[in-house]
């Protein structure tokens, strides 16, 4: 009431945030006895679940615990040297005492953290079910919450998991990550022992959905560099729809038959002079008219042959510059075409009417360009209003040829 | 007698009623909240000042409940008695103090009178702050445990006291500092080499760090004090000119006429008087006590110095912290972290096969080079030279474009009621006024027949403060008003997107609103 007042004694009046944790029915009487009934079965299971989650993602009260654990698990690593050694039999064929007694130090380290770790998450689990036995009886929508509260964890795990790395479609570059991974691991296996893997594995385990982590990964996907190393190798195991070489000119654009048009040459069309040919299509398809229910069979000697150029103009959006023309090197180039799905670098419009090939004349008078279309990093589509999600924008720049 | 004695009771049996109403009055006056903060501010003065008049009088009346906190101060003095010297001491102390105990009114004479004002501001200080202030520890852990609590109320003049007793011991504090910045800045060229040379072999040898202070405590402790007991006569033949130089100091500072040296005057005019005339021991405690005094008020504004630099550099921490680290500038400080993390890979994997005794000896030695006045002069003048300036600019030039800052804004989703009156048919609705409030029938401001805060005009409504509307998205009527109303308990007749009562209804519109980041932290002040 008092805020208000307040916002309407301002000049400005701002309008407030839907939230959406209104009032909700009770779901005591509309949920049936027996899916209570489970639901009360799976309770302590749903908080070790959610308590393990909170130290998988570090969000529990005590920050100090899940790095005792970590610690614990990368002693408890320790007991896979020893074993290496006795399975080759270097242990014992070069007899070593203070080789040995590291060993059993680092063993002794390794089952002491085994059993720490074991006997630990028995007594938790043994804590819960001693305290939710001892205390007052959850309520169903106690349960909800903590059910909420794993669905929300479980659903941010896999958004993490899934958000960075290669992802992989298809048998071919399943192929190729096999095919580049294998010498890699092969090469890894010979220099880091069986033990330094376990243990760096588990530390990325460990700490990967940390926030620090995560804020990591972030901060590193800003820098201009990690995005070209991360787009080099994308490009490897994903098929490039951005062709940046060569610079398509008219000549190359002549070439493409998906982008020429035929016109049927009709008998009125035949008496007519150059420039009263142009004007006749012209009048006939205006600029920004399609040409629908045309043909594309281009080899029939008796049309006028069509050709569209459009040519994208793209700019992003530089924090200290705002909107220049300067594009990512892993990106489409400033001017670009568009032909099956594929991009392809082009010249400025300016710069394509300086040569034309033999036989073909502009039958538009002037480039032609919409208004900016804005789009977010991924050139997505966001609206024809610039917004904070447009990062991209472009334009159309579109001009006719034809040939007789 | 006994009447003299019965006054003395009647008046301090009245004078202690009067303060416990006095006080109960205060305390009733502080936990007084719902006043407003002026006026408490006021009342909590007032109370302080009669307090303090009241304090005041008792103190002047009864001085001898207060000694008790001087006692310590007293025994402490005894500490510096010699026992090798018992009976000069026992001569020369009064004989006041040879009579029993009991007769504390003699004590509290020679005890200096606390002035109103310190009163005052103690009782002030007292009825602001909590009498029992936590231990910092319980800010920071909630430990509680009861050996902890020492409750020390915050006194101005007991405050004012230690500063004034360490104002007079800071002296060698002080000295040291200024001794590092003299040998820092080379005006004493052998004790800087000798610094480097014995630094050198610190960080080569870095046990020397844990034997330093035993070697300090027999070397520069103890045998002073046994060589001032126990003087081991050398004799020195002070000679009135001095021939030859050192020639590390003549390099150092370039020669003898370039030299550097402190302005002494001080020390000197001491030295004439103590070398001077017989007549001039008269003097001599006078110029020691002016010398004890501007001691301490030197020492006071060395303290001010150091509280001053201190200020400053918490505030440039501040804006390190809050600017360059925190993501004010999303840029700059991406760059730092990306900047750090690559010097921390960096020294993780080069820190074995790194010589770090040299490192850091070499390092030291070529700071310390760098410092020195003459060679700084050219450094500087180096920096400041155009060809610096030009590489700098086309590095940040090249470095505007290292930093891609699109990541995705945050969103959510902004609510605003469209409210229309019932006109003259119930078939005919006008618009009435855009709201943040659904006024329904229970609404305050329907119950005083006033029309709720909001505006006429769509857009005049403003997205909430650090937020943008998404421009393409623009307000949309949220079509199902079941769900709202519920959310909200509200109990009414829904009629498509409206929500209807007698008099009024109404319909929600949303619109989306995107943020790319939260305001920076600001320092609290």
């Amino acid at each position: 009431m008092s805020t208000a007042s307040l916002d309407s004694s301002n000049a400005k009046y701002r309008a407030k945030f839907i939230h959406n944790h209104g009032q909700k029915p009770s779901l005591t009487m509309i949920t049936p006895s027996s899916l209570i009934g489970s639901l009360y079965r799976l309770y302590p299971l749903l908080i070790i679940t959610d308590c393990a989650l909170s130290n998988l993602m570090w969000i529990c009260d005590d920050l100090c615990l899940p790095f005792v654990y970590l610690v614990t698990f990368t002693l408890a690593v320790n007991i896979l040297e020893p074993m290496d050694s006795i399975g080759d039999g270097s242990l014992w064929r070069q007899w070593n005492f203070n080789q040995v007694k590291e060993y059993a130090v680092n063993t002794w380290f390794g089952l002491t953290s085994v059993m720490f770790l074991f006997f630990s998450f028995i007594y938790y689990v043994q804590s819960v079910y001693h305290d939710i036995s001892h205390t007052e009886q959850p309520t169903l929508d106690d349960i909800i919450v903590v059910l909420e509260s794993v669905l929300d964890k479980l659903e941010t795990v896999r958004k993490e998991v899934l958000m960075h790395g290669l992802q992989i479609n298809g048998w071919l570059s399943l192929i190729k990550t096999i095919l580049i991974m294998t010498p890699i691991q092969l090469i890894l296996m010979k220099y880091i022992s069986v033990k330094l893997y376990t243990i760096l594995s588990v530390l990325v385990l460990g700490l990967y959905h940390s926030t620090w982590f995560q804020a990591t990964f972030k901060l590193f996907w800003r820098i201009l560099l990690v995005r070209k190393f991360y787009y080099y190798f994308y490009y490897i195991f994903n098929k490039n729809c951005i062709s940046k070489f060569p610079i398509l000119d008219l000549f190359d654009l002549i070439k493409h038959e998906d982008l020429i048009i035929s016109l049927p040459f009709t008998k009125t069309l035949k008496g007519l002079e150059d420039n009263r040919l142009k004007l006749f299509i012209q009048k006939l398809y205006p600029q920004d008219s399609s040409f629908k229910g045309l043909t594309k069979d281009w080899q029939n000697k008796n049309s006028i042959k069509i050709l569209d150029v459009k040519i994208q103009e793209n700019q992003r959006k530089w924090h200290p510059d705002g909107w220049t023309s300067k594009l990512v090197s892993y990106e489409r180039s400033p001017y670009s075409i568009e032909i099956n799905n594929k991009i392809y670098s082009a010249l400025a419009p300016s710069d394509m009417g300086k040569l034309i090939p033999e036989g073909w004349q502009w039958l538009d008078n002037e480039w032609h360009c919409t208004v900016w279309s804005y789009s977010n990093t991924d050139w997505e589509f966001t609206g024809l209003n610039e917004s904070l999600e447009g990062c991209t924008r472009s334009k159309i720049w579109s001009r006719r040829l034809f040939h007789l | 007698m006994s009447e003299v004695s019965e006054k003395g009771l009647i008046r301090h049996f009245f004078t202690r009623r009067y303060e416990k109403i006095v006080d109960s009055l205060i305390v009733n006056e502080i936990e007084d909240t719902a006043s407003n903060s002026n006026r408490d501010l006021i009342h909590t003065i007032t109370a302080s000042l009669i307090n303090a008049s009241i304090e005041k009088y008792k103190r002047d009346k009864s001085a001898s409940t207060d000694a008790s906190s001087d006692q310590g101060s007293e025994s402490s003095d005894s500490f510096w008695k010699d026992e090798n010297f018992k009976q000069e001491y026992e001569l020369d102390t009064p004989p006041s103090t040879s009579l029993p105990e009991g007769d504390g009114s003699l004590k509290g004479e020679h005890q200096p009178k606390e002035h109103f004002l310190d009163i005052f501001v103690d009782k002030l200080i007292s009825k602001i702050v909590p009498e029992k202030l936590p231990e910092r520890e319980q800010f920071s852990e909630r430990v509680l445990s009861p050996d902890l609590k020492k409750h020390q109320p915050i006194s101005a003049s007991t405050l004012g006291r230690n500063m004034g007793k360490l104002g007079s011991k800071m002296t060698a504090m002080f000295d040291m500092q200024e001794t590092v910045i003299r040998l820092i800045t080379w005006r004493n060229p052998s004790g800087t080499v000798t610094l480097l040379i014995s630094m050198t072999m610190l960080f080569y040898n870095p046990i020397i760090l844990l034997l330093l202070p035993l070697v300090t405590l027999m070397y520069m402790v103890m045998i002073p004090g046994y060589i001032h007991r126990h003087p081991l006569h050398r004799a020195i033949y002070p000679s009135r000119t001095s021939y030859g130089r050192s020639l590390l100091e003549d390099i150092a500072s370039s020669g003898p006429s370039n030299a550097w040296y402190p302005n002494n005057t001080l020390v000197e005019s001491l030295n004439e008087l103590q070398s001077g005339d017989s007549g001039a021991t008269s003097n001599f405690s006078d110029t020691n006590s002016v010398s004890h005094s501007m001691a301490v008020v030197m020492n006071l504004r060395d303290v001010q110095n150091i509280t001053t630099s201190l200020v400053q550099v918490s505030q440039a921490t501040d804006k390190f912290i809050y600017g360059a680290a925190g993501f004010k500038d999303e840029r700059r400080s991406t760059i730092l972290f990306f900047t750090c993390f690559l010097a921390t890979g960096c020294l993780w994997a080069l820190a074995p096969y790194i010589n770090w005794s040299f490192f850091f000896s070499f390092n030291t030695w070529l700071i310390l080079i760098c410092i020195h006045p003459n060679i700084r002069e050219h450094l500087l003048k180096l920096m400041e030279s155009d060809k610096v300036e030009e590489g700098r600019k086309a590095l940040e030039k090249k470095e505007r474009y290292d930093v891609i800052l699109d990541e995705k804004p945050e969103v959510k989703h902004v609510e605003i009621f469209e409210i229309l009156e019932q006109g003259i048919t119930p078939h005919h609705w006008k618009f009435y006024k855009f709201s943040n409030q659904v006024f329904d029938p229970h609404d305050q401001y329907r119950k005083l027949q006033q029309p709720p805060p909001g505006v006429d005009n769509l857009k005049d409504i403003e997205p909430p403060r650090t937020w943008y509307f998404d421009e393409n998205a623009p307000w949309e009527v949220d079509p199902n008003a079941k769900k709202w109303s519920e959310e909200r308990g509200l109990n009414l007749t829904i009629s498509g997107q409206y929500l209807v009562d007698d008099q009024f209804k109404r319909r929600r519109l949303t619109r989306r609103v995107l943020r790319f980041a939260r305001p920076a932290n600001k320092p609290q002040i």
